[in-house]
């Protein structure tokens, strides 16, 4: 856990040790938690590059060759190029990385890989776990809490699981040699929460 | 204007007599320590864990009569664990995600409604939740997202909250809290994920911590010398599991929590060698001070996922005359034990049975009751290993029930299925599954077409003999039963989604209901004005929906998906 990371969760008043609440001062308001518009909480923007989130490479810019095709997935953040701000203060930002023969990527999805590089939220919709593997014929990727497969060649389509969801797809395009987010996430991130 | 008019006349006439049929009636440690009858206080009826109602309205003579009188839908999906609590006319039922629900138990209306939000990005490896628990004029909830909240019985407001947990690291609470004495016990789940087990209480007053009891000893504590203390391994005890994540039961007499402490982390005991205090074992605990006064391990340097999280039934057996305090307790291993306590807490070894085919323990010592293993038979890193019964045990989290008036202990059992695991070394990422093992290979064995794998057994307690068993040619037993003094055991947990009524004494079945979901919550009774009820929530989820669909694909077994969706049943006899 980074250190900005740590003081977005503690400003949640949820994450103080031991809160005494006036009673009925919460209970009635059905205000979901205010998270403020901080750069390294918003969602990946057009333009941001990617760095990886952890290993011995965290922080460093995603080099596309970095990415191989029978890789497990990597897992990154978008990054403000011009302010460079890595938006790694929201779970929700956590991207997998996997590159797949451009060939098997389907026509829909085409548009979102950048030289057969596909990025997807790494959060799981069925209850929010980190999806960190993928299946031998490499276009599955898997949630290793509960086994959700999803296709990262049919826009994150739900192959198998308990997921009701599919995966959220974030575009991407190579400027120069340079990995970009080409638009944002391409549907709902995370599991539904009642 | 009319309508208004009508509006005031009627609430003149209708508040008064609501108002009347529902002060809250303050739960105090007596009435918890003594429970009435008519209500139902805690998650399992009383601190012995016994789930029996001393109610015998409804009876094996007249069961056949019973039927429903309302029901509720939940509104929320998954898995709906939790016992219904009721206190003089309230109900409390807590769903999936943390909704709590207050209705007036006799005619079904709702009171109030709490609904969870959860950060942005929240994860949990379960979203179920086991119960609420009562103290005083509030309703204790341990949420998922770590925090233990307190809220306003008659409202439904917080009244405080406190962190137990980070879920960040991957821990996050489904039982429920236990009351003693004005604090709140609870601990939170996470063994696969290289969370280090502990148990916390809190003030119930104002939510502060009041101690904290690691199941893994550190250095320096007793225990600590059974985990590795040098080498590759010298740091397991930081991530070892030994999660104590079901409610415990409490000796009121002497003061005693005995509280389960749940499988070792990563599940593969070569990565941890040693015994592993106190994974897989009860621990005996001062409710004051949390300090460990004894313990019993049911198997040692756990490797099976054979988790002993479930507390031991607390009752008297009959030695020769006289009422001998002891324990009893059907663990996930398949082994069904009888352990002796004493007024210090001192818990020792008495005997112990397989109660479904275990082919792990070759023997176990007469004296202590420490297994000797099959070697083959024990997942190892690195290597398929298969063993018998697989890691959702004989007996997973559904309790057991005790009824003083037939001595029978009765047992949901699973029988008829074994496991094969390949270990491997998984580095621990906070808040990342890091069992050792990944989800696709945990493969579940069965035979093409089991005779059955659920069913039923009633143990005579003072006999150690089995008196009868029913078994499930289709289904696993995911239900806890209920057993009353009209000499009925209620029980629900199969995937035809039937609630029934067996004779307590014969296991004859007397009566049963097809619910709108498969039911793997416990049922409870109550009365009110004199009248009997039965009532348990249906919802079928979490694992048993994960083996229903395994089975489907293994042996055909339909159907592949139990209908979901939570409802909360209440049952009478018709007049």
């Amino acid at each position: 856990m980074s250190s900005k990371k740590s003081e977005a969760f503690s400003a949640n008043p949820f994450c103080s040790t031991r809160r005494k609440l006036i009673a009925g001062a919460i209970a009635a308001s059905a205000a979901p938690f205010a998270y403020a518009a901080e750069p390294n909480t918003a969602r990946p923007q057009p333009g941001d590059i990617l760095v990886f989130a952890d290993g011995e490479q965290r922080g460093t810019t995603v080099a596309p060759g970095s990415i191989g095709l029978t890789d497990s997935p990597k897992f990154a953040y978008p990054k403000d190029p011009a302010t460079g701000i890595v938006r790694d203060a929201s779970r929700l930002n956590l991207l997998l990385l996997v590159r797949v023969p451009p060939e098997q990527i389907e026509a829909e999805t085409q548009s979102f890989a950048a030289d057969g590089i596909l990025a997807y939220s790494a959060i799981c919709t069925h209850y929010g776990c980190q999806i960190t593997l993928r299946e031998a014929n490499s276009k599955g990727v898997v949630c290793n809490c509960h086994g959700s497969t999803f296709d990262v060649t049919n826009k994150g389509a739900i192959v198998v699981g308990p997921a009701t969801r599919r995966l959220a797809a974030l575009p991407l395009k190579l400027v120069g040699e340079t990995l970009v987010v080409a638009a944002g996430f391409s549907g709902r991130l995370g599991p539904p929460t009642e | 204007m009319k309508i208004s008019r009508l509006a005031a006349a009627l609430s003149v006439a209708i508040i008064p007599a609501i108002t009347s049929a529902l002060d809250y009636k303050p739960v105090t440690h007596e009435r918890l320590v003594s429970p009435e009858p008519e209500n139902w206080l805690m998650h399992k009826g009383n601190y012995q864990g016994w789930s029996y109602s001393s109610l015998e309205q409804i009876t094996t003579g007249n069961v056949k009569k019973l039927g429903p009188v309302w029901s509720y839908a939940t509104g929320v999906g998954s898995g709906h664990e939790a016992s219904l609590l009721i206190n003089n006319g309230y109900m409390f039922a807590i769903t999936p995600y943390n909704q709590v629900l207050a209705l007036n138990a006799k005619t079904g209306e709702l009171l109030w409604r709490y609904k969870r939000e959860f950060p942005e990005g929240f994860s949990a490896l379960h979203v179920t939740n086991r119960g609420v628990a009562l103290w005083k004029d509030m309703v204790f909830v341990a949420n998922l997202d770590c925090l233990l909240t307190a809220l306003d019985a008659k409202t439904g407001k917080i009244i405080w909250e406190s962190k137990v947990c980070d879920w960040r690291e991957g821990a996050y609470i489904t039982s429920a809290p236990v009351v003693v004495n004005g604090k709140v016990f609870v601990g939170p789940s996470g063994g696969e994920f290289g969370v280090r087990g502990y148990l916390k209480a809190f003030n119930g007053e104002d939510g502060k911590e009041e101690w904290h009891t690691w199941s893994v000893p550190g250095p320096g504590e007793k225990g600590h010398e059974t985990w590795p203390q040098e080498g590759r391994w010298k740091d397991a005890y930081k991530i070892g599991g030994g999660t104590m994540w079901m409610p415990g039961n409490y000796d009121a007499k002497n003061n005693l929590l005995y509280w389960g402490v749940g499988n070792g982390s990563p599940w593969f005991g070569d990565q941890r060698p040693g015994d592993n205090l106190y994974v897989a074992s009860v621990l005996a605990m001062n409710a004051d001070t949390g300090a460990i006064q004894s313990h019993f391990q049911y198997h040692w340097n756990d490797s099976w996922d054979w988790a002993g999280m479930n507390a031991p039934t607390l009752i008297d057996l009959n030695r020769d005359g006289k009422q001998s305090p002891a324990l009893i307790s059907a663990q996930r291993n398949g082994y069904l034990y009888w352990l002796d306590r004493d007024d210090k807490g001192n818990i020792s070894y008495k005997n112990a049975v397989p109660y479904v085919h275990n082919n792990v323990f070759k023997s176990l010592d007469p004296k202590t009751g420490r297994p000797t293993y099959d070697e083959s038979h024990k997942p190892v890193t690195g290597k398929d290993v298969t063993y018998c019964p697989s890691l959702w045990g004989g007996k997973d989290w559904p309790y057991e029930a005790y009824n003083p008036k037939t001595g029978m202990l009765y047992i949901p059992f699973n029988d008829n299925h074994c496991m094969s695991l390949k270990g491997k070394v998984q580095e621990r990422v906070p808040g990342q599954w890091s069992a050792g093992i990944d989800i696709p290979d945990i493969k579940l064995l069965v035979d093409k077409n089991p005779k059955y794998i659920g069913g039923i057994q009633a143990w005579d307690v003072n006999s150690g003999k089995q008196n009868w068993r029913v078994e499930y040619p289709k289904s696993w037993n995911w239900g806890s039963p209920l057993t009353t003094a009209g000499g009925l055991l209620f029980a629900g947990g199969t995937s035809d989604r039937f609630f029934r009524a067996y004779d307590a004494g014969n296991g004859n079945e007397l009566w049963r209901f097809k619910a709108s979901s498969g039911i793997i919550a416990p049922p409870v009774s109550y009365s009110i004005d004199g009248k009997q009820y039965v009532a348990v929530m249906s919802g079928w989820g979490v694992d048993a929906a994960f083996v229903q669909g395994l089975m489907h694909q293994l042996s055909g077994w339909e159907p592949k998906e139990v209908a979901p969706g939570g409802t909360i049943w209440v049952f009478t006899l018709a007049d």
